[in-house]
């Protein structure tokens, strides 16, 4: 079953291409890649390891990654796993084969880093230039990247606890519906902390993982948890479709507008619902410049050799009801643009 | 008698798969009313046979002739239509079904409209059940019992009763008693003798010769796909029938030896 | 007494019980058996269900459909973007969406009986392509691999009507229940299907059409993943290309649960339909407790484990008696 699972994940990345020659060139630009144009590994390609594209998100990430590259006239290649039932796995092995193949530049997401951070090591050792972009945060310092593309996730998370404690939330929910994924538990881990050091209680709950895309299923798991627990006044969830779940829950337990909602990432629905005032905000990450900005880059660094110094942050932008008219304008006229649909 | 062509023969009849002769010129007449038994060791070509007889496979060589009519049948379907049913050792029945629903599967009895049309259940058990009471099986009363909970010799009834009941000309019986027990046999062996009487030809195929001679009225002995002996009840004795089967040497050669160390 | 318990269905029936009674203990004041915890736990099931009776027909006949899953996603990202993206009406997509898992199922069918291949794999490969295909489109066509959905009255009428917190999909379930039931248990075509399953040769050996039982099985299955991917579609307001891949494995699961054997030939649809409640009950029950739901995976399959041993014990049973 796992083989299988594999297999077909492996399918999503693209066929390999000959890269003897440029091989052969890596060894002798290693120590100096940093500050030396790309020029002798002219014949490889970019390639961004990077999200599901099923997931909304990551075809915001995509869209700024198109974008930028028809911009900027460059031309590179999206890998990502199709199935995420192994992602902990497929991921370092995604990132194995596209650094086998001499890319000119890497652009990778560090969504695993036990697995993923040897390997780009392995990379910036070997002179391969490596932009981290979402996930990664901890790690591109010292595992030789230039630089950091994102948020950080317990950042993002603290922000979300800071607000609703602010707003007098007692006891806050975080639901977070693929536990295991340690970007998204950060979330939670940051909302807790947050709402703890305002001295605010947290229950902090998961869901079966074959449910993650079951609103139903994780509308009934929050109705019971509210059942369960008559204190909570606030829920932090951490994507768009399990936010419309929350507020379905408050509702059907006859506290709409009583519980506070917030959400990390878009939907069209849960803008809709700010808009409304049924739930508060949303943390936005902006995930279309992660993947503009590391395009970007890669063509001001392979060009000229320059770079952002360090780490450049693209979220959390809050949502609420201040400016959601607006993003509901933009995700009309450039759907997908804003993670959002 | 010789007015009448037998029911189903074959006359010089081969079956040839990949170079190898699995049949080989074989002749023999299936009469109405009577049990004509098929005698062999494995590998003898009885399973060649039964499929050639049932419709499986055409003949390579020579002719299948039905009511004195060569007749070349294009699939197991057509020669169930034409009356000639075949009885496997055990892939008969479904053991995870009731008995009502076995016993008609493929013809069952309906009531109602379409769509409302379903089967008449009450109908289907009443007639198994009579069914095999019919042929001794008396302790079976309800037919909505699981065929898995009737034993071996049961579920042949079940089966040969069934292929009656559909109104059988030939029944062909594959290995029906071989995996039963002394008394479970009987039960089979009178159902195929009470077959005879009401007028099917019945052919029995069987390793054992003295089931076979038991009912038997006309006995083939295949030897590598070639019939060894054909004979009338009373012409052979157990003995010599036991020879023939096993190629004549084995068992004699297994009584001296067993006689020797005795 | 004797002949209850030999029935299919009283394993998961019992299994039931036990599952209601423990859940409604230990979430004593929570709500769970409340209307409204009810019309939860069943709407959750709801769903589930519709896919799982004829999912289970068809293991009843020997053949497993994994495809199911990404029917489901792909059924409700047809209706989202034919009406956001298109701006067509609501019910030709739905019409669509229904024709195209009735498709998948046709090619799930003929593929299987043609090839010989194991089902099991099949489906699986069909469960990748479908998904594959409905994210492919979906950004080629709209740019999103989940959208909006453009509804009208009529159509939240069928779908998505609620009566107090009980959604309309519980009726659904009921119908599909009573349809399946009817066909599985009565019809001529309900005994070939046990047939089929129970001893391929032998049904083949009566006369019966088991490619055509399959193949209708097939198209059945993929017909009702479609429907529940337009029922969550409507209801939820959004298409989804990933809605649906819980299902893949948690409809055999309650088939099972429900006393169909898996290699095929036997069981019923009420023991589905029972399964599914306990699969939904088990499943909404848990969060109803406030226990920690780091654990909820594990009690879910301790629970399973459970009621599929105290099935095979009653087929034991239905085996054993003369």
């Amino acid at each position: 079953m796992q083989e299988l699972f594999r297999f077909a994940s492996g399918l999503a990345s693209t066929a390999t291409r000959a890269g003897a020659v440029a091989a052969l060139g890596l060894g002798l630009a290693a120590p100096l890649a940093a500050i030396q144009p790309a020029v002798a590994q002219d014949e490889g390609p970019i390639i961004a390891v990077s999200g599901p594209l099923s997931w909304p998100f990551f075809a915001a990430v995509k869209q700024g990654f198109d974008d930028a590259a028809e911009i900027f006239g460059v031309e590179y290649q999206y890998v990502a796993v199709t199935d995420t039932a192994n992602m902990t796995s497929d991921y370092p092995r995604l990132l194995q084969q596209a650094i086998s193949r001499n890319p000119r530049m890497l652009l990778v997401g560090e969504f695993f880093p036990d697995g993923m951070d040897p390997l780009i090591k392995e990379a910036t050792a070997a002179g391969i230039p490596v932009l981290i972009h979402n996930s990664g945060q901890f790690f591109w310092a010292d595992n030789g990247s230039m630089g950091f593309i994102g948020e950080d996730p317990y950042q993002m998370g603290f922000k979300a606890g800071e607000i609703q404690a602010e707003a007098g939330v007692k006891h806050g929910l975080c639901f977070n519906q693929v536990p295991g994924n340690p970007t998204v538990e950060a979330r939670c881990t940051g909302y807790v902390d947050a709402m703890e050091k305002a001295g605010a209680e947290t229950t902090y709950m998961t869901i079966g993982t074959g449910d993650a895309t079951n609103p139903q299923a994780m509308m009934q798991a929050i109705k019971g948890a509210l059942q369960a627990n008559q204190a909570i006044d606030g829920i932090y969830t951490l994507n768009a479709v399990p936010a419309i779940s929350a507020l379905r829950a408050t509702e059907e337990v006859g506290k709409a507008g009583e519980i506070m909602i917030g959400t990390s990432d878009l939907s069209n629905e849960v803008l809709e619902a700010i808009k409304a005032g049924q739930i508060a905000f949303a943390m936005d990450q902006q995930p279309y410049l992660q993947g503009f900005m590391s395009i970007q880059t890669a063509f001001q660094y392979l060009n000229y050799g320059l770079h952002p110094i360090g780490l450049v942050t693209t979220g959390p932008l809050v949502i609420d009801s201040s400016n959601v008219e607006r993003t509901l304008e933009v995700n009309k006229e450039h759907s997908g643009v804003r993670g959002a649909s | 008698m010789a007015d009448t062509p037998p029911i189903l023969a074959l006359r010089d009849v081969s079956k040839i798969f990949a170079g190898t002769k699995a049949l080989d010129q074989v002749s023999m007449e299936v009469e109405a009313g009577k049990i004509l038994c098929l005698l062999g060791d494995n590998g003898a070509g009885k399973s060649t046979l039964i499929k050639v007889l049932s419709g499986y496979h055409p003949p390579t060589l020579g002719t299948v002739l039905l009511d004195g009519q060569p007749i070349r049948f294009a699939g197991p379907r057509e020669a169930r239509q034409q009356g000639i049913a075949t009885v496997h050792q055990d892939v008969g029945s479904i053991p995870m079904m009731s008995i009502g629903r076995n016993f008609f599967l493929g013809a069952e009895p309906t009531k109602g409209v379409w769509p409302f049309e379903h089967i008449d259940i009450a109908e289907a058990n009443r007639i198994a059940i009579e069914q095999i009471q019919r042929f001794g099986i008396t302790r079976i009363t309800n037919g909505d019992q699981l065929v898995g909970t009737m034993s071996g010799g049961e579920r042949q009834v079940l089966a040969i009763g069934r292929a009656m009941y559909f109104g059988a000309k030939v029944l062909i019986l594959d290995e029906p008693t071989s995996a039963l027990g002394v008394k479970e046999a009987s039960i089979v062996l009178r159902l195929v003798s009470q077959a005879r009487s009401e007028g099917v030809a019945v052919v029995f195929i069987t390793h054992n010769a003295s089931h076979a001679m038991t009912v038997g009225d006309r006995f083939v002995v295949l030897i590598q796909g070639k019939v060894a002996a054909s004979f009338a009840r009373g012409e052979k004795s157990r003995e010599e029938v036991l020879n023939l089967m096993a190629g004549g040497e084995a068992i004699t050669e297994l009584e001296e030896e067993l006689e020797a160390s005795a | 007494m004797m002949r209850l318990v030999r029935r299919p269905e009283f394993g998961a029936l019992a299994a039931f019980v036990l599952t209601y009674i423990f859940f409604a203990i230990v979430t004593h004041g929570a709500g769970f058996v409340s209307v409204n915890g009810t019309a939860g736990w069943m709407n959750l099931a709801a769903e589930l269900g519709i896919i799982a009776i004829p999912v289970g027909m068809l293991m009843i006949a020997g053949e497993f459909d994994l495809s199911i899953g990404s029917t489901v996603g792909a059924a409700s990202m047809v209706v989202a973007i034919g009406t956001s993206f298109f701006d067509m009406p609501i019910w030709p997509m739905i019409a669509l969406a229904l024709a195209m898992g009735g498709a998948i199922g046709l090619i799930n069918g003929l593929v299987v009986v043609k090839t010989n291949l194991p089902s099991f794999i099949v489906t699986l490969a069909t469960n990748f392509m479908v998904l594959g295909a409905t994210l492919g489109f979906s950004r080629l066509i709209a740019q999103v691999t989940s959208s909006s959905i453009v509804q009208s009255d009529t159509a939240r009428a069928v779908f998505a009507a609620k009566w107090g917190q009980a959604n309309i999909s519980i009726l659904w379930w009921i119908l599909a229940a009573i349809i399946g039931g009817w066909v599985l248990g009565k019809t001529t075509f309900g005994n070939w299907i046990y047939a089929t399953g129970g001893n391929l040769q032998a049904a083949r050996g009566a006369g019966v059409p088991v490619e055509r039982v399959k193949v209708l099985l097939f198209v059945g299955a993929g017909l009702a993943a479609a429907f529940v991917g337009v029922l969550q579609g409507v209801q939820w307001n959004s298409g989804n290309s990933t809605y649906g891949q819980g299902y893949v494995f948690q409809a055999p699961i309650v088939v099972v649960i429900g006393g169909v054997l898996l290699g095929g030939g036997y069981g019923s649809v009420t023991g589905i339909f029972i399964g599914t409640a306990i699969f939904g009950v088990i499943s909404t029950g848990i969060f109803y407790t406030g226990w920690s739901t780091d654990w909820v995976l594990l009690f879910l399959g301790g629970l399973l484990a459970a009621a599929v041993l105290a099935n095979n014990y009653v087929r034991r049973m239905a085996l054993s008696v003369k």
